[in-house]
């Protein structure tokens, strides 16, 4: 046994046509089938439904083609093939890469240089060094007037 | 050290492979598509570069992607390059589309999007388009010629409405799309389109009352 749709009132029957239009079909499905039944037994109600009916007519006048221009669908099928590059270059995941590149170049450069910095360093260590010891060994007469 | 690589995406990996691959050769076309295949699948396919699932979604919406724009704009060539914008967007965001909306839906919202973009910046220029009354004031017109007027005065009282109403009425009226439809691309509660389209429908049915006395053969 088929249960009686829920009752609606003629006032929110006038809310659904004025929202959705005279077509059952573009109705919610929830009150579809009480909206009908309060047309079909409610002389107000149909007087409503015929109204929106008629608007519906009026509207359906200035209904654009469906048809969609031939220069147009050509353009747009074209665009996989003129962006393929572009949006593979424009991926997230190719930056990703490009930087995953460049940080060892980064730090190539950053600890040659340090170590260059290190090396030099250590070439003047070294210099004053051998340049101490050489004062060090080297023959120095005390007595000697003429020493600075 | 061995966690941390571990948890970094590594940029060769996942699914964007093929499409990477893309760059060095012509977009696949070889996948055969079922023509039937839903659209959430052919936006996966698109992601991967599918070129002949692509055509299938162009098929699908082009037609009503660019009558939405052009009820919005009342411009056929910016309607179309909101349709070609629209589809460029398809094809370069497929592969990270979110399943949480439709595909029809997203496309759609994407166009909507647009044509506010362009709305406001005519607004900020002032170039809000006046709608054409060239015919207005001709002789009394029969047949083809006063279906065609009336069409016009159709389109005016609807280019006369707020932009969000203008949506929601062509989505729900022109474009067929369901309550639940219209609702994910305007981003709005199943109240707020239902208080859209009445308002909107109020309105018109006030500017159409001149047309009572015509009816169409």
């Amino acid at each position: 046994m088929t249960q009686p749709p829920p009752t609606l009132t003629v006032s929110r029957l006038e809310a659904l046509l004025d929202a959705y239009g005279g077509d059952a079909a573009c109705w919610p499905d929830a009150e579809r089938a009480s909206a009908l039944a309060l047309i079909e037994r409610d002389p107000e109600a149909r007087t409503l439904h015929a109204a929106a009916l008629a608007l519906d007519a009026k509207l359906a006048l200035s209904a654009l083609p469906d048809a969609v221009s031939a220069r147009l669908r050509a353009r747009v099928l074209e665009i996989p093939i003129k962006h393929a590059a572009k949006a593979t270059v424009r991926s997230p995941r190719v930056g990703l890469m490009a930087l995953f590149a460049l940080v060892p170049c980064v730090l190539g450069f950053v600890t040659g240089n340090f170590w260059l910095d290190r090396s030099d360093n250590d070439e003047d260590a070294w210099g004053e060094m051998s340049e101490v010891a050489s004062l060090s060994v080297a023959p120095t007469d005390l007595f000697d007037e003429e020493a600075p | 050290m061995s966690s941390l690589l571990a948890s970094m995406t590594w940029p060769f990996a996942g699914p964007s492979i093929p499409r990477a691959g893309m760059a060095m050769s012509a977009p696949s076309e070889t996948s055969p598509v079922d023509e039937s295949e839903d659209d959430l699948g052919c936006v996966r396919r698109v992601g991967r570069g599918d070129q002949r699932a692509y055509r299938v979604l162009v098929d699908r919406y082009l037609g009503g992607i660019t009558r939405f724009a052009l009820r919005l704009l009342n411009d056929q060539g910016e309607a179309e390059e909101v349709a070609q914008e629209t589809f460029l967007r398809l094809w370069t965001e497929a592969e990270h589309f979110e399943p949480r909306a439709q595909p029809k839906t997203w496309l759609y919202r994407i166009a909507r999007n647009q044509c506010i973009d362009r709305l406001r910046k005519r607004r900020a220029h002032g170039q809000e388009q006046e709608l054409s009354e060239e015919d207005a004031g001709e002789d009394r017109p029969s047949g083809l010629f006063a279906r065609k007027q009336a069409a016009e005065r159709v389109e005016q009282a609807l280019a006369a409405l707020p932009e969000r109403q203008r949506a929601a009425l062509t989505l729900v009226h022109y474009e067929g799309l369901s309550g639940a439809e219209a609702c994910e691309v305007l981003d709005v509660s199943a109240d707020a389109l239902e208080s859209l389209l009445a308002r909107g429908r109020r309105s018109l049915r006030e500017q159409l009352r001149e047309l009572e006395a015509y009816r169409p053969e």
